[in-house]
């Protein structure tokens, strides 16, 4: 992985020297909130209503044991002994006291780590595939491109203050394992006539209110052209993204606006007047850059299948949460963090710290982190398996359900994409080819937990308070949780859908009233029957699930919809 | 800190002082701005299009480029490209209500030479470091 070089370390150091100044300034008054906020902003640490929040970047979701483990120790000192990954590969700590952060950016410090640019309106964490490396079907290793990405989009003076975020994802291998459809920039690797290196480059796509899939806008870009292009979106959205209003400042909204062609023209413009004064990306550079993700000191082995005549629970975590490696003899291993009852993403110190310890025995001391908000055991001896299955069972941690949507009950159902759809194919809507939600009723109180969101709902965890006021109240016992609101929407349902009237199949707001979870709830099996699942928003619907559940679809009124049901989990 | 004999329109105004002028008056009374005795600077805003000042720029002592909020980032695309593309070597000041002393070290490295901080910004407490850079 990448090591910082003297310059790197001295830099961090300086961010937690200074931070701690403007910490203790706010602290004593000297600081407004005003002018405090883009200060903390910019080293991660959001303040919410309940408690700061502060996200640790995990720079392509790479961490050493040492790191892990330094970060179990943070949590468990500074924090409530866990911690959340997140869809982006980072961590996020929920409870952190304000006079506190600074020690913890120290302590970060010591193992290489930082909280820079992982919010406020600039580039973010650049993540990639979490198979880098070591898939089979892979083009090239990305992280070395994220690597370059990421030096390049640091403290980048032009792009600190963007209309909004801005996120960017890099994958490997034909098989986006990266989400980058549902990135501002997605990158996939590609070859071109003559074998050399570069990038179909993506723009436009995001999830949250307005979930768009990325368009293509260059088909094939070499790799030393990648800074000065990225360079020209981003020049082109910084100066014409709107800023007038925060919901629509993301650069879907921009490429969508002027539609794809005409982006494209724009930055091609740009790019041909900034390409020969921009920095082309020089071989020996990305030589260096390269050499820190050499593959590891692999020994000749032979494949074997490790699950024959083992116990079922093994063969099935075997099946879901291991996947081929490209040197035989090796596998790649899930770490679930979706154990019944948890909160996806979730890791308590002493999990963290015990497979800190198993990555340095059994895979060469490195840990990954997945946009699934699983952890990865990347180099694996097929011969260490059963150990190693051993040790993450006794942690919880071996659930088998990589790869389906078990850990994902929050993704759209696609009976819901489906209704959507039909609502498109009527004309309702103008533009099919976004999955849009403003136009379902926003009736507070009663709709308030029927939170169709797409992003939210793959990303949201009961345990961060600033977003989920009320599950903390149910943790407390104030209010019951899940079980009961389940009842109310199956119930609000069935009311509103008994109110129609057979003059009136179509008018009126019933359909609205319908819309989202629990139209799907009550319709899903109609739907999969009559509606073939072929139009722009199922589509959609489909590469998300593909993206991020690898396929399997799940429906609460038919279960699982593909061949592949998982097993039912043994402990 | 130095001392600042650049007067933005509006304020009191001799004649032969150097006078900054925002670009909508400059286009609508152009006759008058560019037959100023003395040295003349022009005001952008995050919206105006600096290509459109390349053939004009020569004759510009000045640009000062506005910034309205501290979370403006338009202005950092326009010193660049001023800088970069259109070859200016006259002064590149940064002004308005978003120019804070945390910005100091991004504005410097898009080129800008000068910066006149918001009102209440204590000007000597980041000079130092962003010299040092």
């Amino acid at each position: 992985m990448y090591e910082y070089d003297q310059l790197d370390q001295a830099f961090v150091d300086q961010r937690v020297a200074e931070f701690r100044d403007q910490t203790r300034r706010y602290v004593a008054g000297q600081l407004s909130e005003d002018e405090f906020r883009p200060l903390r902003l910019c080293n991660g640490l959001y303040l919410q209503r309940h408690a700061p929040m502060l996200r640790i970047a995990i720079p392509y979701g790479l961490l050493a044991s040492r790191q892990l483990a330094k970060l179990a120790d943070i949590a468990r000192r500074y924090d409530r002994g866990f911690g959340h990954f997140t869809t982006r590969q980072n961590l996020q700590l929920n409870w952190p006291n304000l006079t506190d952060v600074p020690d913890i950016l120290a302590e970060l410090a010591t193992v290489q780590m930082h909280a820079i640019q992982t919010s406020g309106n600039c580039v973010r964490n650049v993540t990639a595939d979490h198979l880098a490396g070591i898939a089979r079907d892979e083009i090239d290793d990305p992280r070395p491109y994220c690597e370059i990405i990421r030096q390049w989009a640091t403290l980048h003076p032009e792009f600190t203050y963007l209309p909004r975020k801005f996120k960017i994802a890099v994958t490997g291998s034909p098989q986006d394992r990266a989400a980058s459809e549902v990135h501002d920039i997605g990158l996939h690797m590609a070859r071109d006539a003559q074998g050399s290196i570069g990038f179909t480059v993506l723009v436009g796509g995001g999830l949250g209110r307005a979930p768009m899939i990325g368009q293509v806008i260059r088909d094939f870009l070499p790799l030393a052209d990648l800074l000065s292009y990225l360079e020209a979106i981003l020049r082109v959205y910084n100066r014409h993204g709107r800023r007038d209003n925060l919901n629509k400042a993301r650069i879907k909204i921009l490429v969508k606006t002027l539609g794809i062609e005409r982006f494209r023209e724009q930055v091609e413009a740009e790019w041909q007047l900034g390409r020969a004064s921009a920095a082309r990306l020089p071989a020996e550079e990305v030589a260096r850059v390269r050499s820190f993700f050499r593959p590891q000191p692999y020994l000749a082995l032979e494949d074997f299948d490790a699950s024959a005549g083992r116990e079922p629970a093994f063969q099935a975590w075997y099946r879901y949460n291991t996947r081929p490696h490209r040197m035989s003899g090796y596998r790649a291993v899930f770490v679930s963090l979706k154990a019944h009852g948890q909160n996806p993403g979730d890791m308590s110190s002493e999990q963290m710290e015990a497979v800190a310890a198993l990555a340095e025995r059994v895979s060469f001391g490195l840990i990954r982190t997945t946009h699934n908000q699983n952890l990865l055991l990347a180099d694996v001896r097929q011969s260490e398996l059963y150990e190693v299955w051993l040790e993450l069972a006794r942690h919880q941690l071996a659930m088998p359900n990589i790869g389906t949507p078990h850990g994902h009950d929050r993704l759209p159902r696609l009976g819901f994409l489906l209704a959507r759809q039909r609502r498109h194919a009527r004309g309702g809507e103008a533009d099919p080819g976004a999955l849009r939600q403003s136009r379902l009723p926003v009736r507070p109180g009663r709709y308030r937990d029927q939170d169709v969101r797409v992003h939210e709902r793959l990303r949201a965890s009961p345990r961060r308070p600033h977003r989920h006021p009320r599950r903390r109240q149910a943790r407390r016992g104030v209010v019951p949780d899940h079980p009961r609101r389940l009842s109310q929407r199956l119930h609000g349902a069935r009311r509103s859908h008994r109110s129609l009237s057979a003059e009136d199949p179509g008018g009126g707001n019933h359909r609205a009233n319908r819309g989202g979870v629990s139209h799907s709830a009550h319709r899903g099996r109609a739907l999969h029957r009559h509606v073939p699942p072929r139009g722009p928003c199922a589509l959609q619907g489909e590469r998300l699930c593909d993206a991020f559940c690898g396929g399997v679809r799940w429906s609460r009124t038919t279960g699982f919809t593909s061949a592949k049901r998982p097993p039912t989990a043994r402990r | 800190m130095v001392a600042d004999d650049w007067i933005h329109l509006g304020e009191e105004a001799a004649d032969g002082a150097a006078l900054i002028v925002p670009l909508a008056e400059l286009r609508k009374d152009a006759g008058r701005w560019w037959q100023w005795s003395g040295r003349l600077g022009v005001r952008i805003t995050p919206i105006d299009r600096v290509e459109e000042l390349a053939e004009e720029l020569p004759r510009l002592d000045l640009v000062a480029v506005e910034f309205p909020s501290p979370s403006e980032g338009r202005g950092y695309s326009q010193g660049r490209l001023l800088r970069e593309r259109l070859g200016f070597r006259g002064e590149l000041r940064a002004v308005g209500a978003g120019v804070r002393q945390d910005q100091v070290f991004l504005l410097a490295r898009c080129g800008f030479d000068a910066l006149e901080l918001a009102e209440g910004e204590d000007a000597g407490r980041r000079v130092p470091r962003a010299a040092a850079l």
